[in-house]
This record gives structure tokens, C-alpha cells and sequence, in this order.
């Protein structure tokens, strides 16, 4: 028996797979390797997403006790019968992708050849209008990625080419926001920007009353990270202070910490907001593991006005939820949230036949009619071109 | 960089968990420092995405990765804690796990990178071009390493093979 064949007889015993449940939590890693970027991070910054299923949904009170009527809650859409894929024109480009949708679902803006080159490059940007390409533009700076975009068009984002640069884009024309370093993450359809300003990791909370504006910065606790998720039809700015503490700051210019909900009697760790749409805010519940360290996140959405939560989903990251602050992440069989339940999309098939069957949807209108996302390679294989879609539902 | 990379990194990621679990395992012997293993790895695995994702062969990347947290955390004594740090004292142990046990703990006497040649080797089944690779070292190094980890193994448990196992 030469040494080789001694070694793996003798090593053999140890062989094997790991028998219990993995505890790994791509969520977290996710979070604290974040922390440890330094410039890509801006963007808005990934927050995340969704779950699964579910019809209904349970409601539960921010505060335990006395059994109230239910509150006067804004009213969902319904969910669409069906919804039908179709590509987005993207010119000759090899690739393309959509970063934001609207409200309406009119307006989607994204770029091309996302995929190639380095960040630095240049990128031409593409503006759809009801499905069809209405404008090709390069910005003027490297590194651009258009993170919201509002129901007349206009767009925010960042640039990272060299500093991180909060941007807008109205007709045609890139312009750099007021402020400094920084970055934009969302726009409502009144105009009014979130965003934050600052450099390496200590990015403030700011607000812009309009792209021209200069900016309001927003009041948080020192000493830790404050990050802006959305922003509300009403102006509403939602955010996370730390790592699970879900703040709101007001139109009126007051700001409040967003109490984790009681479930079950047991209290949250803490709620990471996602994105505001049909009037709630949605975003992640963290819930201690019992006998483990760690914690388990299920979707909920939040009613900033009554205080009324709704449990949507059961663990985080199986529905998609699209908004300007948020993880995208691809699935074989897409879904989203409409209201507190989900819409199925189809798979677009010439996508899914050239080997691009991973869906990400990156917008959906107020009235879950027009959804909008991409189509790439499950595998991250950099040689396959990224398609940009739109669902049409009824 | 954009989020865009979000949607790859979730991608690749959920699809190797398991191959990557399976490497820690082995390598450590414990399956939640396995975990734990890991965790740290697609931690730095998504700060550093934004690259990554670019370089030919990301899963060769991302398994150095791996080799490298467990070999830090080899260096800082902490790996040893649960482990069981007893060297055996009996020939032929009886059952499996027990069996087990012995060999986890005598390579766990040996100097870490010679550990890792030896379980990326022989349990992993990698060429030694690949543990080069996975180790940052020429392929001469790999072969010493395994020569100089079999001594000290044998020097440990003796010549078992073929005999009491």
C-alpha cells in the first residue's frame, strides 16, 4: 500500500456529510458583509425581500392588549388573474436591465450592458415609457445606477465612479443632487428625494424637498448607522437605525422609532423596513430562534398611520418586493407582493430557453398591473446577456 | 457598484451552501463550526462580491476562502476548544464514532496546513494542483506537507491501516 492509498484508507472513517440543519443565514451574511464594504454599499442598499405565499395573513396590534375594531386601512389592489411576459425593447444592446419602475407603471429607467466592463464604465441609460424605449442616454459620469424613479419620469441614484454622488434624471439630462457625497435612494411622485449625504460608511440621513433643492438633513440617534430605505407618497421617509430598528421621519419634521410588533406574546427583535407601497410599509420582522443563536425574519407590513401590522409571508426572501431600497434576488418561478398576497408571474420563455431562468423584479404599479424586472443567469454566468421584461396583468 | 450583483451573489451562494458545508465539515470535523465556517465565508464572500463575481473561477475563490477562515482559525486557538483535544490512547477503538473521534482528534494535532493538505486530499478528493491553488503554496509544497502530515499522523496513531481497522 503506497502513502496515498494508506492516507485515504486511513481517513476514510472521517468521511461524510454534515448531518443536522445548516444554520447558515445568508440574510446576515449579507448584512455584516455589507458593513464591511466601503464604496459599493451605497446604493440602496439591499434591504430585503420577501416571502412566500400566503392568502390572507394575520393582523396583529402593535401593542397587545384591548381588542379594538379594526382600523381603517388603505385598500389593496387586487390581484391579477394573470400577467403575460414580454421583452423590453433594448435596441442592438447585447443586454440590458431595468433598475426602477414607477407608481403608475408608465416609467421604468435601467441600462445597458450591465453586465460588462467595470463599474467605472460609462453606461448608457435607458428610459422606457409604456414599454417602449424613449430615451438612450450616457451619463456624464461612470458608474451610474438609477435606484427610483417617480411618476413624471424622474429618476435618483448614485454614481460611484471615483466618490459616491447622490444624481437625478429628468429628459434626457443627468444632474448632480445638492449636498456633496453621498447618495440618492428614492423619489415620490410630489418630487421629494431620500437619500444620504457624507462619505465612508457615515452617510447622514438627508431629504431633498425637490431635485433642485438643497438638502434637509433628517434627525437620528448618534452613534449608529442610519439608512434610508423609501419614501411615501406623503413624504414619509422610512429607515433602519442599527441593525433591526425601523425609524420613520414625518413630513411634519418630526421622526419616531417604529415598534417591533408582539407576536404570539413574544416580542420582535426588530423590524427592517423595505419599501412603502398601497399605503404600508414593507419589510422584515426579526424574531429571536429559540435554543439557537441568530434570528429568523418573516415579511410583515407595517401601517405607519393606525400602527396596525400584518404579517405577509412566512420566511424572508421568497416574494419579491422591488422597491428603491432592497435585495434583488432571482427566482426560477417569480412572485411579488399584491398587498398582503402574492402574484405569480410567468416565465418568460425564449428567456428561460437561453438558459436565463432567474427573475428578479425590480417594479410593479400602484394597481399591480404593470410589473416590471429582468431575466439573467441562475448561475451568475457573466456570458449570458440579461434580459429586461415587463408583465402585463389583468 | 449596484445591487445588481445582489441577485448573483443570492444565486450562487444558495447553490453551493451544501458543497461548501461539506468542505468545512470535513476539514474541522464539527458541524457547527462548519457552520460557522461558512457563515464567515459568504460574509466575506458578499463584501467582496462586487469583484468576485467578475474573476474566472469564482468557486475556486470562494473554497481559498473557506480554507483560509479555517486555517485562521486554527492560528487562533479557537477551533481546538470543542474539538476533542485528547490524544487517543487506545489502539483499536471499538465502534465507529469512537473510531472517529481518535482520527478527528489526531489530526487535529497536527500543524493546521498539514491537516488541510490532508483532508482536501484525501476527503475532498482534490488533485494536488488544486490544493496548491486552494493554499496559495506550489505543488511541491502540497507534497511535502502531505509527506510531513502522514508522518505525523502515523507518529500519532500508529500503523492502523490494514491491522486493528
Amino acid at each position: 500500500m503506497n502513502d496515498d492509498d494508506y492516507v485515504t484508507a486511513l481517513l476514510r472513517p472521517l468521511a461524510g456529510e454534515p448531518s443536522g440543519p445548516p444554520r447558515i443565514d445568508v440574510v446576515k451574511a449579507m448584512r455584516d458583509g455589507r458593513r464591511r464594504r466601503r464604496r459599493w454599499w451605497a446604493t440602496g442598499s439591499l434591504a430585503a425581500v420577501a416571502v412566500t405565499a400566503v392568502t390572507g395573513g394575520v393582523l396583529v396590534a402593535a401593542r397587545p392588549p384591548a381588542p379594538r375594531p379594526l382600523p381603517d386601512l388603505p385598500p389593496d389592489p387586487v390581484v391579477p388573474a394573470s400577467c403575460t411576459a414580454a421583452p423590453l425593447p433594448a435596441k442592438s444592446y447585447r443586454s440590458a436591465e431595468v433598475t426602477a419602475g414607477d407608481s403608475s407603471g408608465r416609467w421604468l429607467i435601467g441600462r445597458a450592458e450591465p453586465d460588462v466592463g467595470t463599474p467605472s464604465i460609462s453606461k448608457s441609460h435607458l428610459v422606457w415609457h409604456d414599454g417602449k424605449l424613449v430615451a438612450d442616454v450616457v451619463p456624464p459620469v461612470g458608474g451610474m445606477t438609477m435606484t427610483d424613479i417617480n411618476a413624471s419620469g424622474v429618476a435618483v441614484g448614485i454614481s460611484d465612479s471615483r466618490a459616491d454622488h447622490p444624481w437625478t434624471y429628468r429628459d434626457g439630462t443627468f444632474t448632480r443632487l445638492k449636498g456633496g457625497t453621498g447618495f440618492a435612494v428614492a423619489i415620490n411622485d410630489s418630487g421629494v428625494v431620500a437619500g444620504q449625504l457624507g462619505r465612508d460608511q457615515k452617510e447622514k440621513p438627508v431629504r431633498w424637498s425637490s431635485p433642485a433643492a438643497a438638502p434637509e438633513p433628517l434627525a437620528a440617534p448618534d452613534g449608529v448607522r442610519a439608512e434610508v430605505r423609501d419614501i411615501a407618497p406623503d413624504g414619509t421617509i422610512a429607515g433602519v437605525i442599527g441593525d433591526f430598528q425601523g425609524y420613520l421621519w414625518l413630513p411634519d419634521g418630526t421622526a419616531r422609532p417604529i415598534p417591533a410588533p408582539h407576536v404570539d406574546g413574544k416580542p420582535a427583535l426588530g423590524f427592517e423596513p423595505l419599501v412603502f407601497r398601497y399605503g404600508w410599509l414593507y419589510g422584515t420582522v426579526a424574531f429571536p430562534v429559540t435554543g439557537g443563536p441568530g434570528s429568523e425574519q418573516i415579511d410583515y407590513r407595517y401601517e405607519p398611520r393606525t400602527g396596525t401590522w400584518q404579517e405577509v409571508g412566512a420566511l424572508a426572501m421568497k416574494t419579491q418586493v422591488a422597491g428603491p431600497g432592497r435585495w434583488r434576488f432571482g427566482q426560477d418561478n417569480p412572485e411579488i407582493y399584491v398587498g398582503p398576497r402574492t402574484l405569480s408571474l410567468p416565465a418568460y420563455l425564449p428567456a428561460v430557453d437561453a438558459y436565463l431562468g432567474s427573475f428578479v423584479v425590480e417594479g410593479i404599479s400602484d394597481d399591480a398591473h404593470v410589473v416590471s424586472g429582468i431575466a439573467m443567469s441562475g448561475p451568475a454566468d457573466l456570458t449570458l446577456p440579461i434580459q429586461p421584461l415587463i408583465w402585463r396583468c389583468r | 457598484m449596484n445591487d445588481d450583483s445582489d441577485a448573483g451573489y443570492l444565486e450562487y451562494v444558495s447553490g453551493r451552501i451544501p458543497a461548501l458545508r461539506r468542505v468545512a465539515f470535513l476539514l474541522g470535523g464539527d458541524e457547527h463550526q462548519a457552520d460557522d465556517l461558512v457563515q464567515e465565508t459568504i460574509t466575506k464572500l458578499y463584501a467582496k462580491w462586487p469583484r468576485i463575481a467578475k474573476v474566472e473561477n469564482v468557486d475556486a475563490y470562494v473554497h481559498t476562502m473557506l480554507v483560509r477562515a479555517f486555517l485562521d482559525e486554527k492560528r487562533r486557538g479557537w477551533w481546538r476548544v470543542s474539538l476533542r483535544d485528547k490524544p487517543p490512547e487506545r489502539p483499536a477503538p471499538a465502534d465507529a464514532s469512537e473510531e472517529k473521534a481518535v482520527l478527528r482528534a489526531a489530526l487535529d494535532r497536527i500543524p493546521a496546513r498539514q491537516q488541510a493538505v490532508l483532508v482536501l486530499r484525501f476527503l475532498c478528493d482534490r488533485s494536488v494542483a488544486d490544493v496548491a491553488q486552494l493554499l496559495g503554496c506550489s505543488e511541491g509544497t502540497v507534497k511535502s506537507q502531505t509527506s510531513h502530515g502522514l508522518t505525523a499522523l502515523r507518529r500519532i496513531l500508529g500503523d492502523r491501516v490494514g491491522g486493528a481497522l
